[in-house]
């Protein structure tokens, strides 16, 4: 097991690949009562065409297949691991985002216990037909609640616009439709292609003692067979490189009170592989804060002239194959909005506000936010087995930041702002509505 | 400065709180702790909930947290923040019962991740004196191009909560219970009818009345030295106030019969909601027993409700119930088809009645138990929990629960005790909120 120590951090983290490929990371954190545990595979909404285990043609699976199996796992033959997860006195949950799918419990006793049953559940799938079919009536119903969110449609709608193809642009639930046709067959070639071990990784995190853990976890994997590991093969479609299929602006109507606008930015450029990755989005978040947050010349303006208010948000989405930023809020002077934010974009390309003085204090303020998340282990946990940069991880960001230099923000900035990268959703208030 | 056990989790780790009377209505309790990263100070005012003070106090919050006479923009208050490394800082308000509460806090990360010349803890209580003492304002009102701004912008946050159904109906729900009191009717945050006339005068005359009479809890976590903090703290000007006799808890008379509202909106799922009148106040001798009967009925992924209406009947997405023993009440939320109006009614009921015939399975109790003390267990790792039962130990001296005491009396509830706790559940309220074409 490789020890990591991270003196600044006041953490240790521990490290190892067993046998059958999974990858392990435990983080011993004593003065805390909980243990946090999750089980990822590397396997989202985005992954419909794929080429399964043992065959050589490519199929594509109804949308909506890799959240669908993520209620489904938590069946058993012998009723709802919910259930078993109760009786040790732990909380259970999981999620399914574009790449990622993710189990995990929280607990405060019995923690071999609960770990055994996680890696037990995940990894003992039990399909069938009238369990599948029931599923359907639960699932459906949460797609209806996002249709009625307009932050999840404003989301989408940007998305849509700047991914004519890629499957990023589909809801990860999929459609009422879509899930219609999941089948028990599809789930079990979805599942042996995806879940296999050295597609996945475990992250423990908590009051454990790392060397009594580890033995707990090999032995577990131990007792059980797995195939020969075989790398899953997945297809994307291609789109367009110079952006021309980029859907430029598109509006529609909602029972909302006032207009929300999202304006992107589809990132055309290529992302490097690795530590290089990481360095690449830290610096794209850290020009983000720098042109939009709340100590910026940009929000003070915008703010004093009522274009945006504390609903102003932005984001930016790095993840396996596709890469995007979004600017966000609730305003009456959507086109203002627009304009305003594109401007100083366009003009942070030739280094227009990207000053020693404002990145000194950005870095400052996002280091001492990254020591505050963690408190939370859930934290930890989630932002470690999301990321996908090779051997660097969250805990080297305190070390890239302070490698990041004015400069390199004004090249990620020409690499990545491009007019014809942008796109605008926007939803209006329904005239008919209450 | 004196020195006592905290109650819930000596037990734990023999962690002390330390207390102080700063002023007279203004009270200190400081509890050092190295197992978090960040240090958090929390400065509460107290005062009884009234109608025409709660959107006063929510405008005041905003006003607070936007500027400062020091830091007279936005900008430059987030710029301070960013100096501080990062500081978290905020102001809010809440209910709590028949109290409300305003909270200034203020979260910073321990000096010792820090460089030794860029210590935050000391430069970071001095911004807080500043935030609260030195307000954007002059004898004539607060700043009027802040005031305008803020107000406006805490009207069209009143507006924007039409567009978050699920909290649009609880409000509703509220609103329907609560319907013989305006001050539990109305948000806790206050609203837009009240907002409307306040001027920036009114304002500033408001924020002196706070500041001179209402109690003053300031509850600190994190690793510091008491003394220290203390002597800092003395250089802040309150002045002696009285401390509040108001009792928190809140019980309305019965309502002959339910009283039931429909809303048609352009919405897809429907959202249903029930308001049950229970009598049991915080930490009481039926506390526990509610506690856990609530946990069973809706109150965890376990009970009785997530797994009939959601898993077994495939009738909600979502089905939860939370009990409120501050106001006297268990509310019930679903997320369902329009269509489902009744057969959900009739399913809520169902379990209802289950546990009033103790009729479920002793397994399930058990696993509701497990979870339970579970959850009590994880509060210890919460800074914000910690906070909230340190403020909570001030309030109600005498309602205190050792960690250890409630865990046996959690383990010791019987099937015949949660039945006589449903059997106090009354339905009161059903609010339900339906797509144009739906009907119940």
């Amino acid at each position: 097991m490789e020890q990591h120590n991270y003196p600044k951090l006041g953490e240790t983290l521990y490290r190892t690949t067993l046998a059958n490929g999974l990858q392990v990371n435990l983080l011993p954190k004593p003065d805390y009562h909980k243990t946090y545990a999750v089980f990822t595979t590397n396997y989202g909404s985005i992954d419909r065409t794929f080429q399964p285990i043992g065959q050589s043609e490519m199929v594509t699976l109804p949308d909506g297949i890799a959240h669908f199996l993520e209620h489904k796992l938590f069946e058993k033959k012998a009723g709802d691991i919910f259930e078993v997860f109760g009786k040790l006195g732990a909380n259970a949950n999981a999620f399914t985002s574009f790449t990622r799918t993710s189990y995990l419990f929280s607990a405060t006793s019995r923690i071999r216990e609960n770990l055994e049953t996680l890696l037990d559940f995940v990894q003992d799938p039990y399909f069938t037909e009238a369990s599948v079919n029931k599923e359907k009536g639960i699932i459906g119903q949460e797609i209806q609640m996002y249709d009625d969110d307009p932050n999840w449609r404003l989301f989408f709608g940007l998305i849509q616009n700047m991914y004519a193809q890629h499957p990023v642009r589909i809801d990860i639930a999929g459609t009422v439709a879509s899930i219609a046709q999941i089948t028990v067959a599809d789930l079990y070639l979805a599942y042996r292609t995806f879940y296999q071990p050295q597609n996945m990784n475990l992250f423990v995190v908590g009051h454990i003692d790392p060397d009594a853990t580890l033995a707990w976890i090999t032995a577990n994997q131990a007792q059980k067979d797995f195939p020969t590991p075989t790398p899953p093969q997945r297809q994307l479609p291609q789109e367009a490189a110079d952006g021309s299929d980029i859907v430029a602006h598109r509006t529609i109507e909602m029972a909302v009170q006032r207009p929300k606008v999202m304006l992107g930015i589809k990132g055309l450029d290529k992302v490097p592989t690795g530590r290089a990755g990481l360095v690449y989005r830290t610096s794209l978040n850290l020009l983000f804060e720098v042109l939009f947050n709340d100590s910026s010349a940009a929000y003070l303006k915008l703010y004093d002239q009522g274009i945006l208010d504390d609903t102003f948000g932005y984001e930016v989405d790095l993840e396996r194959s596709f890469h995007f930023a979004g600017l966000s809020v609730d305003t009456q002077k959507p086109d203002q909005f627009v304009q305003a934010i594109q401007a100083v974009l366009q003009q942070a390309t030739t280094g227009a506000g990207l000053t020693e003085a404002r990145l000194a204090l950005v870095k400052r303020e996002m280091l001492g936010k990254f020591w505050q998340s963690f408190n939370s282990l859930e934290y930890i946990a989630n932002q470690y087995a999301g990321d996908d940069f090779g051997t660097a991880s969250l805990f080297d960001l305190p070390e890239i930041m302070a490698q990041i230099q004015v400069t390199d923000l004004q090249q990620v900035a020409q690499r990545f702002i491009r007019l014809e990268a942008m796109s605008v959703f926007q939803i209006n208030p329904k005239v008919a509505a209450r | 400065m004196k020195q006592i056990q905290l109650n819930h989790s000596d037990n734990v780790k023999g962690v002390l709180f330390l207390e102080q009377e700063l002023k007279q209505g203004v009270h200190l309790t400081v509890q050092p702790s190295n197992q978090f990263k960040t240090t958090r100070i929390v400065v509460n005012f107290l005062a009884p909930l009234q109608q025409e003070t709660v959107t006063k106090r929510s405008l005041l919050a905003s006003l607070l947290e936007t500027n400062t006479k020091d830091y007279p923009t936005q900008t430059a208050l987030a710029a301070k923040l960013s100096q501080l490394y990062g500081a978290s800082f905020g102001a809010s308000v809440s209910r709590r019962g028949q109290l409300h509460c305003f909270s200034v806090s203020l979260t910073l990360v321990n000096d010792r991740y820090l460089p030794a010349d860029d210590a935050v803890l000391k430069a970071g209580l001095a911004f807080l004196k500043q935030v609260l003492f030195r307000p954007n304002a002059t004898e004539a009102g607060f700043d009027e191009t802040t005031f305008q701004r803020e107000k406006q912008n805490l009207a069209a946050y009143f507006a924007d909560i039409a567009d978050n159904k699920q909290a649009y109906a609880s409000l509703a729900l509220q609103q329907l219970y609560f319907a013989a009191d305006p001050a539990q009717a109305q948000p806790s945050f206050g609203n837009a009818a009240d907002l409307a006339p306040l001027t920036a005068k009114q304002l500033w005359d408001y924020y002196q009345q706070m500041m001179a009479t209402d109690q003053v809890e300031i509850v600190m976590l994190g690793q510091v030295d008491p003394t220290v903090i203390a002597q800092t703290l003395q250089n802040f000007p309150f002045t002696d106030r009285a401390t509040t006799t108001v009792s928190p808890f809140y019980q309305q008379s019965l309502w002959a019969t339910p009283k039931v509202k429909q809303e048609k909106q352009a919405v897809v799922q429907g959202k249903l909601n029930l308001a049950y009148q229970q009598p049991v106040t915080y930490h009481d001798a039926d506390f526990v027993p509610m506690m856990v009967t609530n946990a069973l009925f809706g109150g965890s992924a376990l009970s009785l409700l997530f797994a009939n209406v959601r898993e077994k009947a495939s009738l909600a997405y979502y089905a939860s119930s939370r009990l409120d023993t501050f106001r006297g009440t268990l509310l019930v939320q679903t997320g369902i088809e329009p269509k489902n109006y009744q057969a959900v009614l009739d399913i809520i009921q169902a379990q209802l009645t289950a546990l009033q015939q103790q009729n479920f399975e002793l397994e399930r109790l058990a696993k509701i138990k497990a979870t339970l003390i579970n959850d009590f267990v994880t509060g210890l790792d919460s800074m914000g929990y910690l906070m909230n039962q340190a403020l909570m130990q001030r309030l109600l001296p005498t309602r205190t629960l050792a960690l250890d005491d409630l865990t046996q009396q959690i383990q010791a509830v019987t099937p015949a005790q949660i039945a006589t706790q449903a059997a106090h559940l009354k339905l009161q309220a059903i609010y339900f909120l339906t797509s144009e074409e739906g009907n119940a």
